[in-house]
Order: structure tokens, then C-alpha cells, then sequence
């Protein structure tokens, strides 16, 4: 036995070797072939080669200081893949479907009807079981019910609510027909209804991917084998919005508007500096997270979408105009009186008789006979012309759904009653945003800074303008005078140097003409005045009481909102001399303060 | 058959059970390293998302009206009326 053992060759050990491991193999695949085989036939059929969708979520929408605007939450949406499995009649299944019903808040045979009539389809949504949150997700996963499953849905939130609603607007869902080989099929796309929503789409927009998968019974994903379609996320989109100043422009507009009872109302918010938007607001509004609440009135967003007649708002930029031409003198003087005047056949009024007026004069005290007076002294030209600069009649172009471009005729168009009511204010048409841009050029004595929504979007600004000295003359001396003796006495800020232009302008409706008793009231404001950060507009629609103008409706909105703006953007009190006096006055022991100079950067 | 070819033909079979069997494990250890992947894919998304709903959250809390509504309702606060309101230099 020894010498057997001796006489076999290590060749002889390695072949046995190879012989029992192939003897091995072939028994095991024997046994998986034959012994094992309805086990294993079992576990394939369960798995399935699919079509395997990859969702992103769409771009949110950020503030200026990167708070959400509006953002795609993942939720859950129950799909039921087999209604028949759920219609079993065991009572385990019943027991079980009866807590799914407890769980979604659903009748159980409300859910039967549904099974049943969606019997034999393999998806079938609940109108319940959308948008569940995780834990909702995990409690019915735990009763282990056959034949549902879990599909990833986004829902588009909008912290800000009603306060932005108008500006940002909605997304829709569309179901949408794709041809396939295997036939056709449905799929839900979200797109922009509204607003920014549907101007910026193509940023925002998602692109969901597609994915060949193993999926085993339990639908969970075994294996990748190929990506068909790269998924590829939406965009953020910044914008130069404050959503501070945003909700106070809409708290003290809504407040307004339903004290007077105003039909709609927008206030706008720029930044001269570098044209920025920081608050639109517009009334009514709706809240985008309640669709119940929308209507056709909250979706329009009438400061950039609506144009109207800027009445006495406009004063300012004839008068600059009657500069420029070198005719007219701050200090030349008209009659005004007496408060009522025949001109070219019609008459025109002012609100008081007010004698014999400068050309100063006539803006501040917003005397109609007098700008009338004052543009007849100079070519219609150059009224035209820096109409034309200041934006008027031109759309912005600031990528917003439906924006006016306004109306301005050509100025050899203007008859002599049409350049009588160009001169205030009538005729044409702009809309509150560009009121803004316009009010931003005084502001910027001449150079004109296109506003922008979009935070790094380059905008256009001029560096020279031929009409600065007219500009400043009017920024500097005028406007101021409106505030402090003239009709915006209620737009007064303490600590500021406040200048801008009251109007009331009549209603104009289609085939009737002017309606003497529904007015617009507006306000247009540079803030602080020696060095502008500030452009507020702010225009309520058909306020229905006794007063109706805007110094009375307008200018306290303005007042409200830009002390709460200048106090948000921590800008320092410009005026602080005057200030400081009312201060003194009211401290009973003025020897502990020394209150001294205007270079005080700090109100605590 | 000379020794060699004999060891050749030997690697060869060795080399070809040890090549299926490595498939074999390559191909198992691939579907788990898929698994593991999908496992950290739905993790990155579920922490995304719990990220953006804290900055919703955030957003609703911080909100300036909920703030002044608090401060006025609950805290009694108001603002101070400007002539209380002092300017200091320095």
C-alpha cells in the first residue's frame, strides 16, 4: 500500500483535484438545473427588466440674501401596481387595506369602487395618496401590503405666499403623450403657469433621466444596466428681490387698499445704486399654496403688466425738459388764476386757485395750468425726447410674462390738445415699473440705470447724460419743496431728506373716456434725497373715498414703507440736524447728550 | 504527453475555473456595490431634501411677518416712537 502510495506522481494529485472540482461544479449546476429548479424559475419571474425613471427636482427661486422664494419638496405617491392583490378576499388583506384606508383618510369602500373599476391596470394613483410625507410613507410600508409601491413626486412650496404670489406666479402640471416603441405612454411634466415661473422655465426646468433596471419583487432596484437619458437638475434662480422690503411693500399696500377700499393697488421698489428690483407688490394677490384661493384679479401683476397715466407724476420731467431748452428759468413766473382756464377750447383746473406761480412753483404746488403755460414755452421736441430717455414708451425688459411696454405717440403726432395733456401727465402711458426707472434717472441726476430682476444679469447704464444740470436742478430744489411745503407733505420721513411728486389721475375707460369719479392715486419717491438709494412708486386703483388723491391715499403708503425699508437696509439718517432738535426737545436733561453733527452713522 | 504540456493543460483548466469563479464573485460584488450605491444615492436625495425643507422652515420662522406679529402679540413690543429714537456720534 506504501509503494502504491509512493508510485503515484504529484500530476496524478492535481489532476484528481481538478476532476473533483469539476465534478463539484457539475453537481451543483445539476442541483440548480433540476433539484432547486421551481425555486429558482420563482425568484426570476419576480424580477423585472424595466424602464426605470430618474426624477430631479425643479430650480428653486432665492432672494438677494439667498432665502427661498420658491422650492420642489420630494414627496411620496402610493402607486398601486396590482388592484387585485388588494381586492383579495382573506381577511388579512381586507384587515390590511382597512388600515391603509384609516391611514389616508379614505373610505374603504370608496377605495374598493376605485379598485375595481381600475381592475387589471397596473397604475393606479389614489387622489389621497399624493405628496405623503416619509413617515406617512413608513407607516404603510409596515403593513406589508402586495402590490403597491412608492413613487418620488417634487411639490413646489412658496414660503412667501400672497406677498410675492403675483411676481414669482405658479407651476402646472401637463400630462404629456410620449410614443414609444412599447406604445404610448403618459408622463406628468411641471411647468410654469405664471409670473417668473413661467418666463424663467427654461432655468428652472428640470430633465428627468431614464435608466434600463433589475428590479426584484419588492421593486427595489438590483441591478443597473444601462442609463438611457442623463437626468439633469434645474437651475437656481437668484433675484434681486428683498423679501423683507417684499413684505412690507405688500403689508402696507393691503392695508391701504382695504382702508380705502381701492379696487387694486402696486408699489414698486428700486435701488438707484445698481437698478435693482427689491420689491414689486401687487393687489389683490392670491396664495400660490392654495390654488382654491386664485383668481384671475390676484394673478395679474399690475406694476408691470398694467400701464397707466402718470397724471402730476410727471410734472417733475417737464419741468426738467423746460430746462434743458434753456427757455424756461426756475424762477420765471406764470398766472395761474384763477385756478380755472379756458386752453385751446378746453378747460382745465387746478385744485385751489394759486396766483402767480414759478416754474418751481408749478410742480410743487402740481399746478395743471401752468405746466400747460410752461410747455408751450418750448419745442415739443425735447419734452419728447427726454421722455424717450427717461424710458418711457420702452419695454424694460426684464423677462416677465405679458410686460407693458407702455404708449408714448410720436411727438408730430401731438396736436394742440395733446401736448396740453402730455404736459400733465395724460395722452401716454407707463407702467409703475417704469415710473421707477424714470424716477430713478432724476434720482441719479441724469444717468439712466436699467432695472433688473435677475441678481447677476449685467444691466445697461450710461455714463454721461446731457441733461444732468436739469436733472440736479430739479432732484436738488424741487422735489424736495414738494415734501416740505408742497402736495407730499405726508411722505415727510424724520432723519431723511425726502423728494417726490403726488398724482391723481382720472380714470380712462374705453369708448366713454374720463370717469370724474374713480381716480388712480400715486406717489413717486426718491429716498434719502442728498445720496438716493431709494425709488418707491406706489399707485392705488380706485380708492372709493371722499379724498381720492395722492398726497391724501398714496403718500402715507410711501411714507410707511420707506421708513421701514431704510430701517431694514440699515441706510443712515441724512437729515439729522433737524432731527436732533426734536430729539433735544424731548429730553428733559440735555446736558448728559452731545448731540453735534451730521456724521453719525449709527440710530440705536 | 511530455510534463509540460500536461502542466500546461492543468494551469489552463485551473485558469478557466478560477476566471468563472472570479466573474462569478466580480458579478456579485458589483450588484452589491450597486446596492450599496443606491442605498447612498436615496440617502444624498432624502438629506437634500430634509435640507430644503429646513430652509423652508427657516424661511416660515425668520419671516419678517411672523416675527413682528410675535413681538407685537406675544412680547408687547412695539417700535420706539421716533422722538425717543437718539442719534449718537461716536
Amino acid at each position: 500500500m506504501i509503494n502504491y502510495i509512493k508510485k503515484i506522481r504529484r500530476i496524478d494529485i492535481i489532476a484528481f483535484f481538478v476532476l473533483l472540482v469539476i465534478f463539484i461544479i457539475l453537481l451543483r449546476s445539476f442541483n440548480l438545473q433540476y433539484t432547486e429548479y421551481s425555486r429558482y424559475s420563482d425568484f426570476k419571474e419576480k424580477i423585472e427588466i424595466k424602464h426605470y425613471p430618474i426624477k430631479m427636482s425643479r430650480g428653486s427661486i432665492v432672494d438677494r440674501n439667498n432665502n427661498v422664494l420658491a422650492e420642489s419638496i420630494q414627496k411620496n405617491s402610493l402607486i398601486i401596481s396590482d388592484t387585485s392583490s388588494l381586492l383579495k378576499d382573506s381577511n388579512n388583506t381586507k384587515e390590511k387595506v382597512k388600515k391603509l384606508c384609516v391611514i389616508l383618510d379614505m373610505d374603504y369602500l370608496a377605495l374598493k369602487k376605485i379598485l375595481k373599476r381600475r381592475n387589471n391596470t397596473q397604475y393606479t394613483r389614489l387622489p389621497k395618496g399624493r405628496y405623503l410625507p416619509s413617515e406617512t410613507k413608513e407607516k404603510i410600508l409596515a403593513l406589508d401590503i402586495e402590490g403597491i409601491y412608492f413613487e418620488k413626486e417634487f411639490k413646489r412650496y412658496y414660503p412667501e405666499g400672497e406677498a410675492i404670489a403675483p411676481l414669482i406666479g405658479m407651476t402646472k402640471i401637463e400630462s404629456v403623450k410620449i410614443k414609444k416603441n412599447s406604445g404610448t405612454l403618459f408622463k406628468d411634466i411641471i411647468s410654469g403657469q405664471m409670473g417668473l415661473e413661467r418666463s424663467f422655465n427654461e432655468t428652472l426646468k428640470e430633465e428627468d433621466g431614464e435608466k434600463i433596471v433589475m428590479l426584484d419583487k419588492n421593486r427595489k432596484i438590483v441591478n443597473q444596466l444601462r442609463i438611457l437619458t442623463t437626468p439633469k437638475e434645474g437651475k437656481k434662480l437668484t433675484l434681486t428681490i428683498d423679501k423683507r422690503l417684499q413684505y412690507v411693500a405688500y403689508r402696507e399696500l393691503k392695508k391701504q387698499a382695504l382702508k380705502v377700499n381701492a379696487k387694486s393697488g402696486s408699489v414698486v421698489i428700486l435701488d438707484t445704486t445698481n437698478g435693482d428690483i427689491l420689491a414689486v407688490a401687487s393687489y389683490p394677490s392670491y396664495d400660490p399654496n392654495n390654488r382654491g384661493t386664485y383668481t384671475n384679479a390676484g394673478e395679474r401683476n399690475r406694476a408691470i403688466i398694467d400701464s397707466l397715466e402718470p397724471a402730476s407724476t410727471i410734472k417733475p420731467f417737464l419741468l426738467t425738459a423746460a430746462l434743458h431748452s434753456e427757455k424756461v428759468k426756475l424762477n420765471y413766473k406764470y398766472n395761474t388764476s384763477p385756478g380755472r382756464r379756458k386752453i385751446d377750447g378746453k378747460e382745465y383746473t387746478d385744485t385751489k386757485n394759486n396766483g402767480i406761480l414759478t416754474a418751481e412753483g408749478i410742480v410743487v404746488k402740481s399746478s395743471n395750468i401752468g405746466s400747460i403755460m410752461m410747455m408751450k414755452k418750448f419745442d415739443n421736441k425735447i419734452y419728447y425726447d427726454l421722455l424717450e430717455y427717461v424710458g418711457i414708451g420702452e419695454i424694460i425688459g426684464i423677462n416677465f410674462p405679458s410686460e407693458t411696454e407702455g404708449k408714448l405717440d410720436h411727438y408730430t403726432d401731438w396736436r394742440k390738445l395733446k401736448q396740453n395733456s402730455h404736459a400733465i401727465g395724460y395722452a401716454f402711458k407707463a407702467s409703475p415699473l417704469q415710473l421707477a426707472k424714470a424716477y430713478s434717472v432724476i434720482a441719479n441726476e441724469g444717468l439712466v440705470i436699467n432695472p433688473r430682476i435677475e441678481k447677476d444679469k449685467i444691466t445697461y447704464k450710461n455714463k454721461q447724460s446731457k441733461y444732468k444740470n436739469s436733472f440736479s436742478k430739479v432732484k436738488n430744489i424741487v422735489l424736495q419743496k414738494v415734501i416740505e411745503d408742497g402736495t407730499g407733505k405726508k411722505a415727510k420721513i424724520d432723519g431723511y431728506t425726502v423728494g417726490g411728486k403726488t398724482g391723481t389721475g382720472r380714470l380712462h375707460i374705453k369708448k366713454e373716456g374720463y370717469d370724474s369719479k374713480n381716480h388712480i392715486a400715486l406717489f413717486a419717491g426718491i429716498v434719502p434725497l442728498s445720496l438716493p438709494k431709494l425709488v418707491i412708486i406706489v399707485v392705488i386703483d380706485q380708492p372709493q373715498t371722499k379724498t381720492h388723491g395722492g398726497s391724501d391715499i398714496a403718500a402715507p403708503v410711501f411714507n410707511k414703507i420707506a421708513t421701514d425699508s431704510l430701517r431694514i437696509l440699515n441706510v443712515s439718517p441724512d437729515n439729522i440736524s433737524d432731527y436732533q432738535k426734536n430729539v433735544l426737545n424731548n429730553i428733559e436733561n440735555k446736558k448728559n447728550y452731545t448731540l453735534k453733527t451730521l456724521e453719525v452713522p449709527y440710530v440705536f | 504527453m511530455s510534463n509540460f504540456k500536461i502542466y500546461i493543460i492543468g494551469f489552463l483548466i485551473i485558469g478557466n475555473l478560477a476566471a468563472s469563479l472570479g466573474i462569478v464573485w466580480v458579478e456579485h460584488k458589483n450588484r452589491a456595490q450597486y446596492r450599496k450605491l443606491q442605498e447612498l444615492t436615496n440617502q444624498k436625495y432624502e438629506l437634500r431634501n430634509d435640507w430644503k425643507k429646513v430652509r423652508i422652515d427657516e424661511g416660515f420662522y425668520a419671516s419678517h411677518s411672523r416675527i413682528e406679529n410675535k413681538a407685537q402679540n406675544l412680547l408687547n413690543m412695539s417700535l420706539p416712537k421716533k422722538r425717543k429714537l437718539i442719534t449718537l456720534n461716536d
